[in-house]
C-alpha cells in the first residue's frame, strides 16, 4: 500500500476554526442558561443544549476533514458519518448533565470534561473511521490529540461555569476570549489528531462502496448551517435568559417569601406557646395571690383576736384600778390610770378596725339589720361624737328634722357616722362642721343622707381618688400629724354598700370637704339571711328555667347582694354562681338573656370562663357584661364581651346595662293614648329612643281599632279625652278576655278623687301626674312590666 | 347577793373580772375549762353565768350546749363572752342555747346592765 500525503485547504482550516469557536460560545452559555431552567425545561434544554453543541463540534470536525485534501478522491461512509454526529450529541449531552447541577463540584468538572473529550474524540475518530481509506496512526499524536481534547474540554467548562456568575458586560468579553480559546484547543486537537494519520490507498472497490462529495462547497455548506444554527441558538439562549432570570427573580422572590413565612410561622408558634405559658404563670400567680390575700385576712383576723386578749385585761384592771383610786381619793392616780384606759381604748379601736377590713375582706362581713328611730341614733352619735369635738374647739352644729324610722345595721350606721364626723373634727383646727340629715330618693328608692361639712383642711383631686383605698391615708405624713389605720373610710364605704347605699365625697384643697353617706330607708328583707335566699333563688330559677334574665358569675356574696339590692324592682329573675366552673354549667341548664362576669375569681378566672362561653355554639349568643375591677377593656372585647362595668358600679348604671340586653324592646310595643299630640309626641319620642315600638291613637275609639289590629305588650293612657275617655275605654277593654292582661299605666293631668280611683283600682298599674313628667322616671315606671 | 359562776381559762382576765364583779357586790366563783364549769354548775347552782367561748376540755358552745339539755341546770341564763367577733359566733352562740351574749374586751356597764336584765333586776 501506498502511502498518500494530502494538504489542508487553509480558508476551510480558519472556518472550522470558526466554526469550534463558535460550538464553543455556545457550550458557554448554553451552561449559564441551564443552571436557571428547572423541571421539564431544564431537560429540554438540555437536548436542544446537546445537539447544538454536538452538531457544533461535529461541523468543525467535519469541515475539518473536508479542508483536508488527499489526492485521491476519497469517499465516506454515511452510517459511520451519522455514528459520529451521535458520539458528539451523547458527549455534550452528558458534559451538560455534569455540569449543569447549580452547584457542580470540581470533580462533576472533571468528569465532565473526560466525557465531553470522550465524545469528541470518539466522534473525530468515528468520522475518520467513515473514510474509504486505511489509516494508520502515529500513537504519540493520537495521545496528544486526546490529551487535548480532556484539558480543552475541562478548561472549556470551568469557564462555563465561571461566567454563570453574572459578571456582566466585562463578562461577555471574557466569554469571547474563553471561546477563541476553546475553538482553538477543539482545533488543535482536530489538526493533532489529522498530524498524526497516516493515509494508504485502498481498493477502488472498497471506494466505489462510499459517497464522493465534493468536499469545498460542502465545506462552506456545513459551516454556514451549522454557524447559522448556532447563532440561532445563542439568539435563543439570550431571550430565553432574560425570561429565566426574571423568573428566577421570582423564584427567588418566593422562596424568600416562604422562608420568611416559615419563619414567621416558627416565631407565631412560638409566640402562642409563650403566651400559653405565661397565661398560666398567671392564672397561677393570680391564684396565689387570691390565696395570699385570704391567709391575710384571715391571719389579721387572728391577730386581731390574740391582740384583744391582752388589751382586754389592761383596759379592765386600769378601770378598775381608777375606781379603787377614786374611792381612795388618790387623785394623781386616777389621772394617770385614766391615760392608760384611754390609750388602750384607742388601741382597741385601731384592732377593731382591722378586724372590720379584714372581715369585710374575707367576706366574712355579716349585715345585722333591724328598724330603729332615726332621732335616737342621731342623739347617741351626738353624744359619743360631742366631747370630742367641743375638746378639740370646734362648732357642731346639727340639723335634722326627720323623725322617721331606717331600717339599717345601727351599729354599723352609727360607726360610719361617727367615722365621718370623727374625721372632720380631726383634719378640722377651730372650725365648723355641719351635721345635716335629711330625706334623699334614689331611683325609686326613698332613703336618707347624712352630710358632714367641714372647713377643715381638705384634700386635693389626687388625694381624693385613693381615698376610699384601704390602708392609704392623705399622705404618710397624715398618719404621722394625725394618727389612725387609714380604714376608717374603706371600712365606712363598704359598710354603705353592704347596706345598699353608698358615700360621697366633695372637696376643696385648703376649703374643707363634705361627705354624704346615702342609705336606702328600708333595706330589702331578704339581705339578712343571704345564703338562705340565694338558694331559694337558685333554686326558682329552676323551677322557671328560661326565663333567668340574669346570670351572675362571681366568688364574692357581696357583690352578688349588691347586684340583688340593686335590680330588687325590676322584677328580673337572678341567678348565681361562685365559680366559674358552676357559671358554666348554669349558663347551660338556664340560658339567660344576659351573663354578668367577675374576671377576678380563684381556680378559673373571667376570662377563662368568658373564653369557654364563647367558644360554646350553644352560649355564644349570650351577651357577657364583665364586671370587675379590672380594666383591660382591650382584652374582654377581644374574647368577646359585650360590655365593660367597673366596680363599684352605681345602682342606675347597672339598671340601664341590663335593661338593655334583658329587655328585647322591638317586641314590646306600647300604645299611647294621648288627646293632646304634642305630649303623646314627646313621650312617644322618649319611648322609641329606647327601643320601644310605639304606636300612637288620638282617643279611645283610635285606640280599640289600633289594638283589634294588633295587641300591645302595654298601653300608655289619658283619662281626659274626646269621643272615648280613658274610664269608657277600659270599660271596652274590660270586655275582651285577652285584652284584660295588658298593663295599663295612666298618664294625667287630672287629680285623681277617690271615685276614679275606685273605677281605676285593679285594672290600672300605676298613675304618673302629668306635671312631673320626666322621661327617666317613665321609663322606670313602666320597665317592671314589659320584663 | 348573786351568785355569778366565771367560765374563763384566761387567768388575768379571770382574776380581773372576777374582782371587778366582786366590787359591784357579787359572789364570784370561777372555772378554767367548761367541764369544770359544768361541774361547778351543778354543784353550786349559781344565779348566772359568764362564759367563756375557746376553752380547754370542753369548749364554750359544748358547755352550753350540756347545761340546757339539763332539766335542773337549764334556767340559769347563760351570757357568752368571746372575743372572736368573727361572722358567726354570735349565731353560733344563741344556737348552743346562751341566753346573751357580749364581746370582750369587757365594758362593765354593758355588761352589767345585761346581767341584770337577765337576773330580772332594773
Amino acid at each position: 500500500m501506498d502511502h498518500l500525503h494530502g494538504s489542508h485547504d487553509s480558508t476551510l482550516v480558519v472556518v472550522s476554526y470558526i466554526v469550534a469557536v463558535v460550538a464553543s460560545y455556545t457550550v458557554l452559555v448554553m451552561v449559564e442558561r441551564l443552571s436557571m431552567a428547572k423541571g421539564l425545561q431544564r431537560w429540554g434544554w438540555l437536548l436542544f443544549g446537546s445537539i447544538a453543541m454536538g452538531m457544533g463540534i461535529w461541523s468543525m470536525h467535519f469541515v475539518g476533514m473536508l479542508a483536508f485534501s488527499l489526492p485521491e478522491p476519497v469517499s465516506y461512509d454515511l452510517r459511520i458519518v451519522l455514528v459520529s454526529v451521535l458520539a458528539a450529541i451523547a458527549g455534550s449531552f452528558v458534559a451538560l448533565v455534569i455540569v449543569g447541577r447549580s452547584h457542580p463540584k470540581l470533580s462533576h468538572i472533571v468528569t465532565g470534561g473526560v466525557l465531553l473529550a470522550s465524545g469528541i474524540s470518539a466522534m473525530h475518530y468515528i468520522g475518520m473511521a467513515a473514510m474509504r481509506i486505511d489509516i494508520d496512526y502515529n500513537p504519540l499524536y493520537f495521545t496528544l490529540s486526546i490529551a487535548i481534547a480532556v484539558a480543552a474540554s475541562i478548561i472549556a467548562l470551568w469557564l462555563a461555569i465561571y461566567f454563570r456568575k453574572d459578571k456582566g458586560s466585562t463578562g461577555e468579553w471574557l466569554k469571547l476570549g474563553s471561546a477563541l480559546l476553546m475553538g482553538a484547543a477543539i482545533a488543535g486537537m482536530h489538526y493533532t489528531g489529522m498530524t498524526g494519520a497516516e493515509f494508504h490507498e485502498m481498493d477502488t472497490s472498497a471506494t466505489a462502496a462510499g459517497i464522493l462529495l465534493n468536499q469545498k462547497w460542502l465545506a462552506y455548506y456545513i459551516s454556514t448551517g451549522t454557524l447559522v444554527t448556532l447563532a440561532l441558538s445563542i439568539i435563543g439562549i439570550y431571550i430565553s435568559k432574560k425570561f429565566a432570570h426574571k423568573d428566577s427573580e421570582l423564584q427567588q422572590k418566593s422562596d424568600e417569601i416562604y422562608l420568611m413565612n416559615q419563619e414567621l410561622r416558627q416565631l407565631n408558634e412560638h409566640l402562642e406557646d409563650l403566651v400559653a405559658v405565661r397565661t398560666e404563670q398567671l392564672a397561677k400567680a393570680h391564684d396565689e395571690a387570691i390565696q395570699a390575700n385570704l391567709i391575710k385576712s384571715q391571719f389579721l383576723a387572728n391577730m386581731s383576736h390574740e391582740l384583744r386578749t391582752p388589751l382586754n385585761a389592761i383596759i379592765g384592771y386600769s378601770e378598775m384600778l381608777q375606781e379603787e383610786a377614786e374611792e381612795l381619793g388618790e387623785a394623781s392616780f386616777v389621772d394617770d390610770l385614766t391615760k392608760i384606759s384611754k390609750a388602750g381604748n384607742h388601741l382597741l379601736a385601731l384592732i377593731n378596725d382591722i378586724l372590720d377590713i379584714s372581715k369585710i375582706e374575707a367576706g366574712k362581713m355579716e349585715l345585722h339589720l333591724e328598724t330603729s328611730s332615726l332621732p335616737d341614733l342621731i342623739q347617741d352619735v351626738l353624744t359619743t361624737i360631742g366631747p370630742l369635738i367641743q375638746g378639740k374647739g370646734n362648732q357642731l352644729e346639727t340639723v335634722c328634722e326627720e323623725d322617721g324610722l331606717i331600717e339599717a345595721d345601727v351599729t354599723k350606721l352609727r360607726q360610719i357616722l361617727i367615722n365621718l364626723l370623727s374625721n372632720a373634727n380631726k383634719f378640722t383646727e377651730a372650725g365648723s362642721i355641719r351635721f345635716e340629715v335629711y330625706k334623699e330618693s334614689k331611683g325609686e328608692q326613698l332613703g336618707y343622707a347624712f352630710r358632714v361639712r367641714d372647713t377643715g383642711i381638705g384634700m386635693t383631686p389626687a388625694q381624693l381618688a385613693k381615698l376610699f383605698q384601704p390602708f392609704t391615708q392623705a399622705d404618710a405624713s397624715t398618719t404621722r400629724k394625725y394618727g389612725g389605720t387609714g380604714l376608717g373610710l374603706a371600712i365606712s364605704q363598704r359598710f354603705s354598700q353592704i347596706m345598699g347605699g353608698d358615700i360621697q365625697v366633695e372637696s376643696e384643697f385648703g376649703e374643707g370637704t363634705t361627705f354624704t353617706c346615702w342609705l336606702p330607708s328600708s333595706s330589702p328583707s331578704e339581705a339578712v339571711n343571704l345564703p338562705l335566699l340565694m338558694k331559694e333563688i337558685a333554686a326558682q330559677s329552676e323551677d322557671l328555667s328560661g326565663q333567668v334574665s340574669i346570670l351572675l358569675i362571681d366568688d364574692e356574696a357581696f357583690n352578688r347582694e349588691l347586684m340583688q339590692r340593686y335590680l330588687a324592682k325590676t322584677g328580673w329573675k337572678l341567678a348565681f354562681a361562685d365559680n366559674g366552673m358552676e357559671g358554666i354549667e348554669l349558663a347551660r341548664k338556664l340560658k339567660p338573656k344576659v351573663i354578668c362576669l367577675d374576671i377576678l375569681m380563684p381556680s378559673m378566672d373571667g376570662w377563662s370562663v368568658l373564653g369557654a362561653l364563647k367558644s360554646d355554639p350553644e352560649l355564644a349568643d349570650i351577651p357577657v357584661v364583665i364586671w370587675s375591677m379590672t380594666s383591660d377593656r382591650k382584652l374582654g372585647y377581644t374574647l368577646g364581651a359585650a360590655e365593660f362595668l367597673m366596680k363599684p358600679v352605681q345602682r342606675e348604671q347597672l339598671v340601664t346595662v341590663m335593661d338593655k340586653y334583658v329587655v328585647n324592646r322591638e317586641q314590646h310595643s306600647i300604645l299611647v293614648i294621648e288627646d293632646d299630640t304634642s305630649a303623646s309626641e314627646l313621650v312617644a319620642r322618649v319611648l322609641r329612643k329606647e327601643g320601644y315600638t310605639v304606636t300612637e291613637a288620638g282617643n279611645g275609639v283610635v285606640a280599640l281599632a289600633c289594638m283589634a289590629r294588633e295587641a300591645p305588650a302595654l298601653i300608655l293612657l289619658d283619662l281626659m279625652m274626646p269621643e272615648m275617655d280613658g274610664f269608657e275605654f277600659i270599660e271596652e277593654l274590660r270586655k275582651q278576655e285577652e285584652w284584660r292582661r295588658i298593663p295599663i299605666v295612666v298618664i294625667t293631668a287630672k287629680s285623681i278623687t277617690p271615685e276614679d280611683q275606685l273605677k281605676l283600682n285593679g285594672y290600672v298599674k300605676n298613675i304618673v301626674q302629668k306635671g312631673a313628667f320626666d322621661p327617666q322616671s317613665l321609663l322606670a315606671e313602666i320597665r317592671p312590666y314589659l320584663s | 347577793m348573786y351568785t355569778i359562776l366565771l367560765v374563763e381559762d384566761n387567768e388575768m382576765n379571770r382574776d380581773m373580772l372576777s374582782r371587778r364583779l366582786i366590787r359591784k357586790g357579787y359572789k364570784v366563783i370561777t372555772a378554767n375549762d367548761g367541764q369544770q364549769g359544768v361541774d361547778l354548775a351543778g354543784s353550786d347552782r349559781p344565779d348566772l353565768i359568764l362564759m367563756d367561748m375557746s376553752l380547754p376540755i370542753m369548749d364554750g358552745w359544748e358547755a352550753t350546749r350540756t347545761l340546757k339539755s339539763s332539766e335542773e341546770l337549764k334556767a340559769i341564763p347563760v351570757i357568752a363572752l368571746t372575743a372572736h367577733a368573727m361572722a358567726g359566733d354570735e349565731a353560733k352562740a344563741y344556737e348552743a342555747g346562751c341566753d346573751d351574749f357580749d364581746t370582750k374586751p369587757v365594758v362593765l356597764e354593758r355588761l352589767l346592765s345585761k346581767m341584770n336584765n337577765l337576773l330580772g333586776n332594773e
